[in-house]
């Protein structure tokens, strides 16, 4: 019964994910001849990330609009919110949350001590792990909302 | 205006954090999700109201701190802008007209290219361009107002279960 009443908001959530990345993935199907564009979307996206070409992925000749690291984050985002539409209640603890940025925090203290150099599989990767959590951990805040509005009125 | 006095202060500190160059690489998307927690903490001191957060309070203050935090921010690129007479953008160019160059993109790449240049001129000769206006307001507005709403949410998250365990 709960699952059904959240069903609309996961799939809202699922659907605003994935908009956000075909944005991201855009340099792969909007063609390297509509460089305006790709300029323009590139633009959007620049408020919440460096865009570093040399940390970022390529498709097409063309960097894609956010970094490795970021993309594994909302890459990581979409993931668990495809998965949450599954009949599979997961959650995590606050203490999860850290956890799982342990991996990229790690990555980005050993990047800039210099124990090794830039690694976009890597970033790719600890991001994927810390987009994930977020966002099963903001979806559980919501969830926890709903659940205590409903105890309350029930009462 | 004076209920969301927590969100415009927040939302000017956060724009503030967004123009200073290391800072704003480093913190990518946390600064106004930050800010907006801290206007939910600012709003309930202010008022002494410990009640729990409803969630359109968390999610309309996310939208404002989002929304001041836009205002300012393209207010000082453009007063930056305007004085220096280059930007981001201004710098980026030359490094796609590389690319162009190297893989050889075709005309209508080449079209868009005439857009830009069009564009990073009318920066250089006054310091300001309708178009960037545009495109810089659009693209911070839509980014911080979602990532405000998201603040919003964890803030009221977080909230709401410290009010609980008290």
């Amino acid at each position: 019964m709960q699952s059904k009443q959240l069903f609309p908001l996961k799939i809202f959530l699922f659907f605003a994910l994935l908009i956000w990345n075909i944005g991201i993935f855009s340099p792969c199907f909007i063609g390297k001849e509509n460089l305006f564009l790709h300029h323009l979307l590139k633009f959007f996206y620049s408020p919440v990330c460096h865009q570093k070409l040399e940390r970022s992925f390529t498709c097409n000749h063309l960097q894609f609009m956010v970094c490795a690291r970021c993309m594994g984050i909302y890459f990581g985002a979409l993931l668990a919110a495809g998965f949450n539409l599954l009949p599979i209640s997961v959650s995590i603890s606050k203490r999860f949350l850290i956890y799982s940025a342990i991996p990229m925090a790690a990555d980005v203290i050993m990047l800039n001590l210099g124990v090794y150099q830039y690694n976009k599989f890597l970033s790719f990767v600890t991001g994927n792990l810390f987009g994930a959590s977020v966002f099963i951990f903001i979806f559980e805040i919501i969830k926890d909302y709903f659940l205590e509005i409903k105890k309350e009125t029930s009462s | 205006m004076k209920k969301y006095l927590p969100a415009f202060i927040t939302g000017f500190a956060a724009s503030v954090l967004s123009i200073v160059p290391g800072i704003k690489s480093f913190s990518c998307c946390l600064i106004v999700p930050g800010a907006v927690i801290l206007a939910l903490i600012l709003d309930q001191k202010v008022n002494k109201n410990f009640e729990r957060i409803q969630f359109g309070k968390a999610i309309m203050f996310g939208f404002m701190t989002g929304l001041f935090a836009t205002i300012f921010i393209t207010a000082f690129d453009l007063l930056i802008t305007f004085i220096t007479k280059t930007n981001d953008f201004v710098e980026a160019l030359p490094q796609s007209e590389t690319l162009i160059k190297e893989f050889k993109f075709g005309p209508m790449a080449e079209e868009s290219l005439k857009l830009m240049k069009q564009m990073v001129k009318e920066i250089q000769r006054t310091g300001f361009s309708g178009l960037y206006l545009f495109i810089l307001f659009t693209s911070n507005f839509l980014t911080n107002t979602i990532f405000g709403i998201i603040g919003g949410l964890v803030g009221m998250g977080l909230l709401n279960k410290r009010r609980i365990e008290d």
